[in-house]
């Protein structure tokens, strides 16, 4: 254990369960997560697959702190999350940043792009109003978006854009961990290539750890250096993502990768014949 | 089967349905126009399922409303033909169109909690599309809702019937809007996006289902989606649409095997693949298709897809090329196919 590097986030026995109140019926209990447990080193990216419903979102509630967990615990540097009261989570939280699957339901349309990726840092009181404006004129040079759209409205954008605001406005507060909940799931095929560049770009140079939560296993594999299969509230299976993709122990991961669309002949595709 | 059967109607060697030259043009807040779809030809054949492949902005929902007539106000200018059993769409009366709505024609959209009602049951959702079709009694009406549903659910049917949208899954529900499209025995179902919702468990099941509806009941599909992958082993055709154009068009598998428009092999190779790569230290890039697709509100005077395009030309930037036939039933508009010539 002394060779490999403390990581970043790390998730043990976390359970969270819902009460359910039915009207005429006595009230239950759903467990959405049971004793999920998971590492994930620094500047690595760890995807979470699974079906609908089997709990991913619940888990990257948890962790951003928007949820708070049954029992277990979530280690954060030296923090437990579950346990943290909330005048020090507070401090926490500009560290852990979400971007969700819809940008065009995630961002005020209404706003412009400067505003939007400024209002992290208008809202923990970081820096004067023109080193706001300095910091979120970087930003969009870092998601490659052009500075003459800083004052253009949300809705104004195209869908990929929008994903490249939602993710300025994530790392305005220079976040260590990014949970991405399907970040690339309602964009277009030609657009998903570009945004899951950008992120491989972003991890480089920022230094970022990425929890990216998917059922686009093929997308999972190309950014992840592991993977989770959770089924049910529960992790099934994890691993490095060549080793469990090559050799898938558990009965969901292997259901999981026969139903990824995916083209008969699994040839690669050939390349353009020059006319 | 009764009188609740859905029997498969005749096959024909006339196309069920043919589209022919359609352009459909918004009219923009800016004043001016937009246009949408530009030129739109081709046709369906009885038993047929054709695949359009397009991304956002590319026309391919613009297509299936206006395949319906059914475009929104501001959709301002409408030109071409959508014939349909002998009859032109595009210049029937309401009349005529609601009988055909539902019936002949249906209709499925992405988000099934959106299409159905949250507080009434299956059945009578099931039983609502037939009564607004047909002047059959109420048993009768019964009777044929609870065969649709078993076409999509099988056994599990009658618990079903009775449920509520919120008790059901998203692929549940998508099925009750696939029993509501067959309800009337349709010829050609249109279906926009109609598993993009789901998960690729679900993805699969409803695709199968497409499948085996399409032979049980010689039922003609025209499958809308942004996903080319969705489209193999389902398509028997496949029409790439890029900026409101048909920029490639043939046999679903060839297509998918050898792409021959810039767009579409692009396209395909920017897909990740699970069997073949997996991350690597430093990560490789996906080829992506650099750039985004045209505002269409602005027109351009070359290729649309020429600022993206990886083997442009001189020419490209100064004309349009049209749709050339490239090879047994495949078409393509590019021009390294005209200068090959």
């Amino acid at each position: 254990m002394a060779t490999t590097p403390q990581p970043l986030l790390r998730v043990e026995n976390l359970t969270k369960r819902y009460s359910i109140r039915k009207p005429f019926a006595a009230k239950s209990e759903l467990t959405a997560l049971q004793n999920v447990s998971l590492a994930l080193p620094a500047k690595s990216t760890l995807a979470l697959v699974g079906e609908s419903g089997s709990g991913k979102s619940t888990l990257a509630l948890c962790i951003a702190c928007l949820e708070r967990p049954t029992s277990g615990s979530i280690f954060f540097h030296q923090h437990d999350l579950a346990t943290l009261p909330e005048n020090q989570l507070r401090q926490i939280r500009p560290q852990i940043q979400l971007v969700f699957q819809d940008p065009a339901r995630s961002l005020n349309p209404r706003w412009s792009a400067l505003d939007l990726i400024a209002e992290p840092l208008v809202i923990q009181n970081w820096l004067s109003a023109s080193a706001r404006e300095k910091k979120a004129f970087q930003l969009l040079d870092l998601v490659a978006l052009p500075r003459n759209s800083a004052h253009k409205l949300a809705e104004q954008f195209s869908g990929g854009q929008k994903q490249r605001l939602a993710l300025a406005r994530a790392l305005a507060l220079a976040p260590q961990l990014l949970l991405l909940d399907e970040a690339l799931s309602a964009l277009d095929c030609s657009i998903q290539a570009q945004i899951a560049n950008l992120l491989l770009d972003l991890q480089s140079q920022l230094g970022l750890t990425y929890l990216f939560i998917t059922h686009d296993l093929a997308m999972a594999a190309y950014l992840s250096h592991q993977i989770a299969v959770m089924r049910l509230g529960q992790i099934v299976e994890s691993g490095p993502a060549a080793q469990l993709l090559q050799a898938p122990q558990h009965e969901a991961t292997r259901a999981l990768l026969a139903a990824a669309p995916r083209f008969a002949s699994t040839s690669p595709i050939p390349a353009l014949v020059d006319a | 089967m009764g009188t609740g059967g859905i029997l498969p109607h005749a096959r024909s060697m006339a196309p069920l349905l043919e589209v022919q030259n359609l352009r459909v043009a918004y009219a923009s807040a800016r004043g001016g126009l937009t246009p949408a779809l530009t030129g739109v030809n081709f046709e369906i054949s009885a038993g047929e399922i054709v695949g359009i492949l397009g991304e956002s902005g590319s026309g391919k929902s613009t297509l299936a409303v206006a395949l319906l007539n059914l475009l929104p106000p501001n959709a301002v200018s409408q030109s071409g033909a959508v014939l349909f059993e002998n009859k032109d769409l595009l210049r029937a009366t309401p009349r005529e169109l609601q009988s055909l709505r539902g019936s002949r024609l249906s209709l499925i959209f992405q988000e099934p909690s959106l299409a159905l009602h949250p507080t009434l049951r299956m059945q009578q959702q099931v039983t609502d599309v037939i009564a607004a079709h047909t002047s059959l009694s109420r048993e009768a009406r019964r009777e044929k809702a609870m065969y649709a549903l078993e076409k999509v659910f099988g056994p599990d049917a009658p618990r079903v019937a009775r449920s509520y949208p919120h008790e059901l899954s998203g692929g549940q529900r998508q099925r009750v809007l696939l029993a509501q499209a067959l309800a009337c025995n349709p010829a050609l179902l249109i279906a926009d996006e109609p598993t993009a919702s789901l998960d690729p468990t679900t993805q699969r099941e409803i695709l199968q289902l497409f499948r085996q509806i399409r032979a049980q009941l010689n039922l003609s599909i025209l499958f809308i989606t942004h996903n080319p992958l969705l489209l193999d082993a389902l398509a028997d055709r496949i029409l790439v649409l890029y900026a409101g154009r048909v920029i490639e068009s043939g046999p679903a598998a060839q297509i998918l095997a050898s792409p021959q428009h810039p767009y579409t092999a692009a396209l395909l190779q920017s897909l990740p693949s699970a069997s073949a790569a997996t991350r690597t230290n430093p990560a490789r890039h996906l080829p992506a298709i650099p750039g985004e697709p045209p505002d269409l509100s602005q027109p351009a005077s070359g290729c649309r897809f020429e600022p993206r395009c990886s083997f442009k030309m001189p020419v490209c930037t100064t004309a349009e090329p049209g749709l050339l036939s490239i090879g047994q039933s495949r078409s393509a508009s590019c021009f390294k196919f005209s200068a090959a010539r």
